[in-house]
């Protein structure tokens, strides 16, 4: 076989050098992205996981509400000590400082703030860290507030030392401190790539607008102790409402959270390999259409089907194993290199800031996605190898043989896709009723299988019209390019399919931006329209900005020019059901009916639940929260809260996109007096009818920049910040995208080249009876181009109605976000635009060597 | 050309033998009868030619001896295989260790040397490669190409080329070789050479020959002569007979 391998298929595979460079090209472009993908997956689950053991240090349990977002009363800290099974508790309070330099311009820096108990002498022993500068300067830190310790590598990037003067962004506006102390970049001053910085826990918890609360406890337990029982008898002494569990349940929370992405990305990856097999098939079976003559003969020579069948197979394994290695050697700096924006997109999506310090490589794993591109590459070509293994060498003798299968008749073929159309749409359907992701995948896939499989029947049914358009457009040569196109409808069968493919694929993703762009649009012009949104610059790692204290609202009320201040604070870390929820909390202004665009509320009546949810009785239910809980206006919501569980009345179902999960928007009151919160993250400012907003605006810079880092914008840059935002978010999705048109634009150039390359005898002939160059060229032309559009018509359609499926029902599953369809009309027509031009460039370059070709020469050909 | 040796009576054995074999392709309106009731024995050693007008039947029943396909009815034995009953892989090793297989054009492999479209047969077949340089040394050596080795077919004239695949069907020793039209795309003087060779051939080695040719000169090179008209056999004519008949006029022409 080795011997074969080298005499045949490197002879062939030189001599096709175009066409084994595609299927090396197709199979590296889909395990670069699996491999990029799963390393940067699999980097920030290890980067999690090192960051909490960091944080965590020797920590047994830790007490917290839901994953930490937000605080709980401090006293309970006592009733977590109260135990025999407990050695020690330690509250701690977590946020985010920004950093500023000089002229209190924005350094970038973003400080992870630890408020720890200073008093407790180990209190930094604990976490496996300690002072590397003089404890004496430190206890100064018990006397004043003001003191931080920061970690050594902030220090010395930013050439500071015990007693400098720094200057933060805070919930309490710009605050000086002085630094007390160093770390050593060990334990939990390594977390966060060291940015890190220490205080006395009441100094954070004023800073951080937290006073009276913390956001975890972090039990040590005694010696001899189960977990598990401690953890029950810890939590039988704190409000239900609390979980106590260990390091590795908090990792399985983050890696539940961020699953989803992760599927949707593994998904784009595998629908980049499968366009990788669509690629390689065709590659293949073209290749194996010039190969016939050769095959024919091995046969002749005695080559059994089994043997060039196993030979086929061999030459695919060389091929996909090249291709497979270029692709993990592209995967991993591309990684690398996507980490920084899949984390982005993450923590958009999810509102988390997700860490990513190294890149975890396993040589295992990266061997099993090499053997997995391999047998992928194999399983592709394995179709083409099998018909060209039981090619007919007679047939060859007497003068050629069509190794493109001949098509089922259409009627089956029809029959065929309405059945993949019904088993996919149950399979939607089962997606919807069980919020399976799996049954989506599923029912996605048969989807566009049932593309592909219509594709043929299209074409065929299409054969007389267009026949009749082209011979009346384009004369003889109309006539010739229509006999051309139709005489083998599989071939263009598959051809328009993969065009169509294309476009659906563009079409889904194109549209999914859209709809979340348009969706958030209307989010942002309807309820939480307001003339100005002020808000902190910085952000906790999603798009809801660093919170700020609610007095900014009382100091802005106080400008010149400004009518009225509401106020929005989003939690979008809560739990509900096991579920990662957003609860939202607006103050009075914005539950005003007249301000909510018809329709919006889907279940309710704006003025009917005013009154409610002012009161603090009722709660408004995002959509995606309604349909996943089965919870619908009328019913009672149980939610977690520090203080014990809150019942709310269902008063409506709007559409809400604060989480992925779901959110509950209720009244600012009952977050004060459940969750103790009185943070907001935004502020819409109403203008005096008489105020230009541009003019106020400078004001409010003017009046609270000196004490605040605040973002002031007016209705059309918030716009622009979201969608910038959303584009963010999607920026994976649009490269993966964009590879995959590119590798399928070469396979489908190729395809319509090599169809012009396989009839040049046919050409010859054409020309021997009369037929002129240009005929012959126009002919051509006209033949790539009638593909070409009845690829994009097909496109279109399949896309407009597989974008709508993807948005309306796989995508709420996939991200859990419910945003309205837009089809993406413009990005389509985009894409059809390329297609059409890639298929008449495809013309030219065929027609160009069709034309080229000597007269008997082609004759002879064959 | 050299003069014919009459060797059919000596040799009694058959190599190939066809028995009431028909051989029908396609259904309905467009079936084709390509061979009916066919029967005749090749003894080892022979040397037979085929002839007749246009889809007579000749290349299929190359086709069936070669176990390229197998016949609608009757039976096909070669080298005592039945090609009615063999598998895919019987036949194909019957193509690799039996049957040398001449067409009338070259069919060289475009990318390979003329070494390597030689030694290709016993590629397939697994045969060590010292065995195969040795055996397609020799063979090309035969053809009188030896120093043509290296050459790829491209730079190979027509009669040249139709050595090298006359070297390619020897090179594995055959028992049989079949040769359609083999001369049919070269000129004369040619086609003549690329004859005497396979007569010489049949004579030194004993492999038994069954040629499908149109010309009656080349056939006169044979021992028997088939004709078949329709698929049919229409005369069988010992050379000696034939020599009287309708070649030597054909072939003083």
């Amino acid at each position: 076989m080795l011997s074969l391998l080298r005499q045949i298929s490197l002879g062939q595979l030189s001599a096709l050098r175009g066409r084994a460079l595609l299927v090396i090209g197709g199979v590296a472009v889909g395990t670069t992205l699996i491999v990029a993908v799963d390393l940067v997956n699999r980097s920030v689950l290890d980067g999690f996981e090192t960051r909490m053991r960091e944080i965590a240090g020797p920590a047994d349990l830790t007490v917290q509400l839901g994953i930490g977002e937000i605080g709980f009363p401090e006293e309970l800290a006592e009733a977590v000590t109260d135990g025999d099974e407990v050695a020690a508790a330690v509250p701690m309070v977590r946020g985010t400082l920004e950093f500023l330099a000089a002229g209190e311009s924005a350094s970038g820096l973003i400080l992870h703030l630890f408020g720890v108990d200073l008093v407790a002498e180990q209190a930094l022993a604990r976490y496996g860290t300690r002072l590397v500068t003089e404890r004496r300067e430190a206890s100064e830190a018990l006397i004043d507030i003001r003191s931080i310790f920061l970690s050594a590598r902030v220090a010395a990037d930013h050439a500071l030392s015990v007693g400098d003067e720094i200057r933060v962004s805070s919930a309490r506006g710009i605050v000086a401190l002085t630094v007390r102390g160093l770390l050593e970049p060990q334990g939990f001053a390594r977390a966060y790539g060291g940015d890190v910085a220490v205080m006395a826990i009441a100094a954070a918890q004023w800073l951080l607008d937290k006073e009276g609360r913390v956001d975890q406890i972090d039990v040590l337990l005694a010696d001899d102790v189960d977990p598990a029982v401690a953890a029950a008898r810890i939590s039988g002494r704190l409000p239900e409402t609390l979980r106590v569990s260990s390091p590795e349940i908090h990792l399985a929370d983050y890696a539940s959270v961020v699953s989803s992405f992760q599927a949707m990305l593994s998904a784009l990856s595998l629908l980049c390999l499968v366009t990788g097999i669509y690629v390689i098939y065709n590659t293949t079976t073209t290749a194996a259409i010039q190969r016939t003559p050769t095959i024919a003969e091995l046969r002749l020579l005695g080559a059994s089907r089994g043997m060039l069948y196993r030979l086929m197979l061999a030459e695919s394994f060389v091929l996909g194993a090249l291709g497979s290695l270029l692709g993990a050697a592209v995967g991993v700096p591309l990684a690398r290199l996507l980490a920084g924006t899949i984390t982005g997109s993450m923590g958009v999506i999810f509102q988390l800031r997700f860490p990513f310090e190294h890149l975890a490589v396993d040589g295992a794993r990266l061997a099993g996605l090499i053997l997995a591109g391999v047998a992928t590459a194999v399983f592709a070509s394995a179709f083409a190898a099998r018909r060209m293994s039981a090619l007919d060498p007679l047939a060859q003798l007497r003068g050629g043989v069509d190794v493109v299968p001949s098509a089922p008749s259409s009627r089956r073929l029809v029959l065929w896709w309405a059945g993949l159309l019904a088993v996919s749409i149950v399979a939607f359907v089962l997606e919807d009723l069980y919020h399976s992701i799996a049954w989506g995948n599923f029912g996605s896939t048969l989807w566009n299988a049932s593309v592909i499989v219509i594709a043929t029947p299209t074409v065929a049914a299409l054969a007389s019209p267009v026949t009749r358009a082209l011979s009346r457009f384009g004369g003889a040569a109309g006539r010739v390019a229509a006999a051309s196109v139709f005489r083998a409808p599989a071939r263009t069968g598959v051809t328009t399919a993969a065009i169509a493919l294309i476009l659906t694929i563009a079409t889904i993703l194109s549209s999914l931006v859209l709809s979340c762009r348009e969706s958030l649009r209307s989010y942002f012009e309807g309820v939480l329209r307001a003339d100005l949104t002020v808000s902190a610059v910085t952000t906790e790692g999603g798009w809801l900005e660093t919170p700020l204290s609610r007095s900014v609202a009382t100091e802005l009320e106080a400008i010149e020019g400004v009518a009225a201040v509401e106020t929005a604070r989003g939690l979008s870390g809560q739990v509900y059901r096991n579920t990662r929820i957003g609860v939202l909390a607006l103050s009075d202004g914005l539950f005003d009916a007249r301000r909510v665009p018809d329709g919006w509320h889907r279940q309710g009546d704006p003025f009917e639940a005013q009154d409610a949810l002012v009161g603090g009785r009722g709660t408004l239910l995002s959509e995606s929260l309604s349909d996943r809980f089965d919870l619908n206006l009328g019913d009672v919501i149980e939610l977690d809260s520090p203080r014990g569980v809150v019942d709310l009345d269902v008063v409506g179902v709007v559409p809400d996109y604060l989480s992925d999960r779901g959110s509950v928007i209720l009244h600012r009151d009952v977050l004060s007096q459940w969750w103790s919160d009185e943070s907001v993250n935004r502020l819409l400012v109403s203008v005096a009818p008489s105020a230009d907003p541009a003019v106020v605006r400078g004001r409010i810079l003017r009046e609270l920049g000196p004490r605040y880092r605040l973002k002031v914008l007016e209705l059309r840059d918030l716009l622009a910040y979201h969608t910038g935002l959303i584009d963010e978010a999607f920026a994976v999705m649009n490269s993966v995208q964009l590879l995959i048109v590119i590798v399928a634009i070469a396979g489908i150039l190729d395809l319509l080249v090599s169809r012009i390359v396989e009839r040049r005898r046919e050409l010859g002939v054409w020309r021997l009876i009369g037929a002129n160059r240009r005929m012959l060229r126009s002919s051509v032309v006209f033949e790539a181009t009638t593909i070409g559009v009845i690829g994009v018509v097909l496109g279109l359609f399949t896309g407009l109605v597989t974008a709508w499926l993807w948005v309306r029902v796989h995508f709420r599953e996939l991200l859990g976000y419910y945003v309205d369809f837009h089809f993406a009309g413009g990005a389509a027509a985009w894409y059809a635009l390329l297609v059409l031009v890639m298929s008449l460039l495809a013309g030219h370059l065929a027609a160009s060597g069709a034309v080229r070709q000597q007269l008997l020469e082609a004759i002879r050909d064959e | 050309m050299k003069k014919k040796t009459l060797q059919s009576d000596r040799l009694a054995t058959p190599v190939i033998e066809l028995r009431d074999v028909s051989k029908v392709y396609g259904a309905g309106e467009t079936v084709v009868h390509a061979v009916r009731d066919l029967s005749f024995a090749v003894p080892a050693g022979g040397f037979w030619a085929l002839m007749g007008p246009s889809g007579s039947g000749k290349s299929t029943v190359l086709h069936l001896v070669a176990g390229l396909t197998p016949p609608t009815s009757g039976h096909v034995h070669v080298d005592g295989l039945d090609i009615g009953e063999a598998t895919d892989d019987e036949t194909a090793a019957l193509r690799c260790r039996t049957v040398g297989y001449v067409l009338q054009q070259s069919n060289l492999l475009p990318f390979l040397s003329a070494e390597a479209n030689v030694g290709m047969p016993l590629t397939l077949d697994g045969t060590r490669s010292s065995v195969i340089r040795e055996r397609v040394a020799a063979a090309l050596e035969v053809v009188g190409m030896g120093h043509r080795a290296r050459h790829t077919p491209s730079q190979l004239s027509g009669g040249e080329q139709q050595r090298v695949a006359l070297a390619r069907a020897l090179v594995i020793k055959p028992a049989i070789v079949l040769a359609d039209e083999p001369t049919g795309s070269l000129d004369r003087a040619t086609g003549n050479a690329i004859m005497d060779l396979i007569q010489q051939i049949n004579e030194d080695t004993g492999v038994t020959v069954l040629v499908v040719t149109h010309d009656p000169l080349l056939a006169a090179c044979a021992h028997r002569v088939l004709h078949l008209i329709d698929g049919r056999l229409d005369q069988s004519i010992d050379i000696g007979e034939a020599s009287r008949a309708a070649v030597q006029p054909h072939a003083a022409a």
